[in-house]
Order: C-alpha cells, then structure tokens, then sequence
C-alpha cells in the first residue's frame, strides 16, 4: 500500500518493487486523475501485478478493511509518501497551516489508522517518509523541516511500541537528501540535487533488507550526523 | 539551475519550473541531448518527471505516453509485449517529446522515414490551452509541433504506433568499402534490411569505410545481452580525439573489419553502442565539440557528399563518430522536419574555436548549395538565414509560433 502515490520517489519505488516481485498495490493520493495515470503506467510496466486505486479524502479505517476483503493476506509493506513543501520563502501564515494541516493533522490520521490496522493482524513493514530536513531544524527550512521532525518523533515512538511489545511488526523511516522531483524542480540549486531513479534504488534495496533508519542517497547519513553533532555555538556561524 | 547540452559548447543558466501547469513563456525541454543551444532558454519547463505510460493497446500497437519518457525506457517495456519503435535514434536517453519535437531519424529511416510518421495523435498545450491534433485534427498544428523544436508549446501526451518484432536480436553484415561509389550501391542493393548505416573514416582521401546492415532474427539465443555501463571517469580541458588517436583509431577500426563478416548483436549493442559509456561527450575535453550533421538531395548526392568529405579530409579534423546514411523516399510530416530522400552525413568537431566554425560554416555552405538541410538538433551555428534557405516552409510554421517561448535558438533563427 502506498499512501502519497502520486510522489514521485514513492511512484519510482512501485515501479521498482513491481519490476522485481509479483505485487499488489493500493494507491493512495489525493489527486484521483493523477492516481488513475499511475495505475496504468504500473500495469504496463508490470505485467503480473495489481493494482487498486483509493482517493485520500474517503480513507479510514474501514475503507482500509474493505479494500482488503479480497486479499487473502494484509498487505507486506505501507508506505506513507505524503506531504508537501513548506517553502520559508515569501510563508505566509494561511500557506503555513495550510501546509501544517496536509504534513501533520492528516499524516497523523493516517498513521494512527494504519498502525492500529497493523496491530490487528501483527504482520507488515511500514515505510515513512522523512527528510534530513527534520533531523535539525536550519533557518533555510525549520517549518518544513519541523513538519518532519513529527514523523520523525512517530516513527522513534512507534520502533519503541514495536519493541517493547514484541509485535511482528517493522518500522522504517526515510530521510531522503534533496531530490530532483516535481516538488523541488523549481528550488535553486536543484541541477545537484540526485536523481529521482537513484534514490528509489537506494530505498527500496534498504526497505528489502528491514532497515530502520534510511538515509537515501547513502552520503547523508554521514552529512547528518556531523550535522546534528556540531556544537551550537558553530552551527549557528554556518549559513545552512 | 545551469544547463549544459550534450555539445558542452557553453553553459546557460536557468529559471526551471517542475512539470505541470506553464504560466507563460516557458520552453519545454527534455534530457538536454540535442548538442547546440537548442534547450537554452531563461524560462524552462523540465519534462523528464513526467514519464508514465498511460495506455497500451496490445493489439493494434497504439501507446500513449507522456511526453518526459526516455526511449530506452520505452523500449524495454514495449519488448516485452513483442513491440518496438518504428524509429530508434542513436541514444536512447531522449525523452519521446524531444523525439518528436525533432522529428528524429534512425538506421531505418529508408522503410520508416521519421518519428512523425508514426505518431498517431498528440496533445499539446498551446497558446493556454489544450489542444488534441492528428492528422486529421488540427493538421497544420500538428505538423507545426512535429520538428518544432518546443517553440509550439508543451507536447503533454504523445500516441504512437509501434511496431511488432519477433525478437530484439539482430544479424549484422559488416562490408568494409573502398570508395564512396561502393557506398552508394552498397545502400542501393540493401534497401530490403531493416536497418542501414555506414561509417567512413574522415582522415582517408579515398572515403573509405564500413557498412552496416541488419535485419531482425527469430533465434532467440544469438545475441548476448551485455548491461556493464562505464561512466567517464575525467573532467579534462584537452580533447582526447585529436590527429594523432583519430589516425589511429580509424585505422585499427577499418582493418578489424577488414573482412565482410556477420554479428548477431541485442538491440541495444546494434542501436545505442555509445551510451554504455556514460557521459562521453566528456572525452571532448571542457571546450565541448560540435556535431555537423546535414542531407543532400538524391539527385545531388554523389557531388555533394564527396565535395563535404573532401573538405572534411583537407581540414584535419575530425572523429571516429562519423555516420553517413542514405533516407528513403518517405517524405516526413512536420514543416521543419530535417529528412529528406538523398544522403545524410553527420560527423562531430572538438571545438578548436574559430577554425572548426569556419569548417562548420563551410559545409554548410556545401550544403545549402546542393539543396540540402541542416539539422537544427546537432547545430550550433546556423544563421538565420542559412535557417530560411533549408526550411522554405518555416513561413507556415511561424503562424503557430508562440512568441512568449524564447530558446537561445529561436532568437539565432530569428523566428
């Protein structure tokens, strides 16, 4: 199930998990015309998977159950791509909350119904999507980045829950580095950015291998963490 | 964002807006392999992200995809159904609106002519709206956007007519040649195989070469699919093709074809050698390298190509990477479509500054003398009214020019 289909890292990845395995996907977005094209770029891609499409606006908890009457097994892995940029430039406050509603009200319903969902047949692997952007809130992006500092926070509570719990269940979470896509294409700077293809890669290899924590491209795993571990008084000299 | 096309002639820096709704004045571009200064433009719209296929019909071979999609892409999906594109060209790494917005040619050009042909309908967003064409429908905008180099408007979705295909494995005669006449019957006699092209070596006053044809097999089994890719590892100022590795190169190529021999080759090794090499344009070294590429009529071909090969021979520079090719009669749609029945030839210069334009500006002479074109994917340096003298019907195209959409190209035309 991939929550946020219509991104384009995490339409990247269905189209690298259909290319290896025999899947079945449900896609999740909010826009249903641009949820109908991927479908069928997923089928023709693929000839042996499924696909199903959902529009954002009717899911819940039992929509989900009913999507999964004629599956004879829950699904494998959920990934939830969904959000959208909080540019620090020219913020206002309406395109703040606005922005805040879609990144963390909404991201939080889908969670919650997911997570509880997963509980209820304690079998699955779910994928969030942060950012390195959460990791330590910079000037350039603290709205964004505190957006995602929340599922950060989720993602570390619910990886304890799993533990203490002893659940069958995994947790990942995504901290891609900037990425060329739809949403960044207009940013300065963005012919550095890496490849959507690249990225995709990185994930979904890692996602196979149950990693908790993936940094994709591999390098902003060590970017980060020099980056969280520089003592204050310097961060703040450094215009990042 | 900085722009750097497949020439690396100059660099160009840009305001670029993500796929989706253009504002106004905003020149779509695709993967950036044409090698002049055709993608340069202030304002432009990147298409790469939009590159899902949207509908396949198996049976009659139709597909609609977005216009982002890159053809080696394209094709690997379309294999597996027993299709293929009717025209391959020598990358696969241009997006399908590149494609088309060139009306690009490949080795089969003599059976299927150009791109164009084959697309069944188009969408384009045009002066702020949506139009659908065909030939049918909206014809004039239609072939207005075949070879309209994106000054039309943003093609959205493209549905092409593919091509079914028994295998992907080709069987490749290899004839070397002595002289440009046993080029041309070479090419007469095999007008049957699917595919054709030739190689000659530029530093040999007697035109000699190599030529390729190729035809489709049903075994399977031939062919091994080899998937190493190379990326080129430097970033240098000298060109690494000069005299000395060209004299060399061609020499050690010629003679180890020295014997008419069969290959059996994928379609990838058959269509796209080059791009296992990645970024090897590299090789030019940072000053970039020009690509000529122009056709001369049949009627004039002999005298034409043999005064352009002359005058390559006689300037001293050249590379390996040079193509000659004979297009069949099949007359392509666009106005500003490049193909034409006669002779292509296409070689690339390392960029040695004013000496290699004025080479350039020679053979475009040459060209233009005999009625020939230049084509606008490869160049660099056509003036305006050089522009005027191979396209006598751009007039018909400028009545669906949309002025806002500005390329570093459109304003060196003056159209």
């Amino acid at each position: 199930m991939i929550v946020g289909a219509t991104s384009s890292i995490a339409h990247e990845c269905a189209r690298l998990f259909a290319n290896q395995y025999q899947c079945f996907f449900t896609l999740i977005a909010r826009n249903q015309s641009e949820l109908d094209k991927n479908k069928s770029d997923l089928l023709i891609r693929s000839k042996n998977s499924t696909v199903e499409t959902l529009a954002l606006k009717s899911f819940n908890f039992r929509t989900l159950e009913s999507l999964n009457s004629n599956l004879t097994k829950p699904y494998d892995i959920y990934i939830v791509a969904h959000g959208v940029l909080i540019e620090q430039n020219n913020l206002t406050i309406k395109k703040l909350l606005d922005s805040n509603k879609v990144n963390i009200n909404t991201y939080a319903h889908l969670i919650y119904t997911i997570y509880e969902y997963m509980k209820k047949f304690n079998k699955g692997h779910l994928v969030l999507f942060g950012s390195v952007a959460g990791d330590r809130g910079r000037q350039s992006n603290f709205w964004y980045g505190a957006s995602k500092a929340y599922i950060n926070a989720i993602f570390q509570g619910i990886e304890h829950d799993i533990a203490v719990h002893k659940r069958n269940l995994n947790i990942s979470i995504i901290k891609p580095g900037p990425t060329l896509t739809k949403m960044t294409m207009h940013l300065p700077g963005a012919h550095s950015f890496a490849k959507t293809p690249d990225v995709a890669h990185e994930i979904v290899k890692q996602i196979i291998n149950k990693k908790s924590k993936i940094y994709a491209p591999k390098k902003w795993k060590w970017i980060m963490l020099i980056i969280i571990h520089l003592p204050r008084f310097i961060f703040k000299k450094f215009r990042i | 964002m900085i722009l750097s096309s497949w020439g690396r002639l100059r660099n160009f820096k840009a305001n670029i807006h993500g796929g989706g709704n253009i504002t106004k004045g905003f020149l779509t571009i695709g993967n950036l392999r044409s090698y002049g200064d055709q993608a340069y433009a202030n304002n432009v719209n990147l298409t790469v992200q939009n590159n899902r296929i949207l509908s396949f019909d198996k049976k009659n071979g139709l597909l609609t995809c977005e216009s982002g999609i890159l053809l080696n892409d394209l094709c690997e999906i379309t294999h597996k159904y027993g299709f293929t594109l009717p025209v391959v060209p020598g990358t696969g790494y241009v997006t399908i609106g590149g494609a088309v917005s060139n009306d690009i040619h490949g080795k089969s050009h003599h059976i299927n002519a150009s791109i164009g042909n084959h697309v069944v309908n188009l969408s384009i967003f045009h002066k702020k709206k949506l139009y659908r064409c065909s030939r049918s429908k909206n014809k004039e905008l239609f072939k207005s956007v075949i070879g309209g180099m994106g000054l039309v408007g943003e093609i959205r979705q493209i549905t092409l007519r593919l091509v079914k295909i028994k295998s992907t494995v080709y069987r490749v005669d290899c004839i070397p040649y002595k002289s440009l006449e046993s080029f041309f019957s070479l090419s007469e006699n095999s007008n049957h195989y699917s595919d054709t092209v030739a190689w000659f070596d530029c530093t040999n006053k007697k035109n000699r070469g190599v030529f390729f044809r190729a035809k489709h097999i049903h075994d399977h089994k031939r062919g091994k699919p080899k998937k190493n890719m190379i990326v080129y590892p430097f970033n240098h100022n000298f060109s690494f093709i000069n005299k000395l590795t060209i004299l060399i190169f061609n020499k050690i190529y010629f003679y180890v074809h020295y014997f008419k021999k069969i290959k059996y080759m994928t379609f990838d090794q058959f269509h796209h050698p080059l791009d296992k090499i990645i970024n090897w344009n590299k090789a030019y070294g940072s000053k970039g390298f020009f690509q000529f590429q122009g056709v001369i009529p049949k009627i004039y071909a002999k005298e034409g190509v043999s005064q352009l090969l002359h005058t390559i021979s006689l300037s001293g520079q050249g590379s390996f990477l040079s193509v000659l090719k004979n297009f069949g009669p099949k007359k392509s749609f666009g106005y500003l479509s490049f193909p034409l029945e006669g002779t292509t030839i296409a070689i690339d210069f390392p960029n040695q500054g004013v000496k290699t334009e004025k080479l350039i500006h020679d053979l475009y002479d040459i060209v233009i003398s005999h009625c020939g074109r230049v084509y606008p994917a490869k160049d660099a340096l056509m003036t305006s009214d050089q522009f005027r003298l191979c396209y006598p019907h751009y007039k018909k195209f400028l009545k669906f020019r949309d002025l806002t959409i500005q390329s570093s190209m459109s304003r060196r035309y003056k159209i």
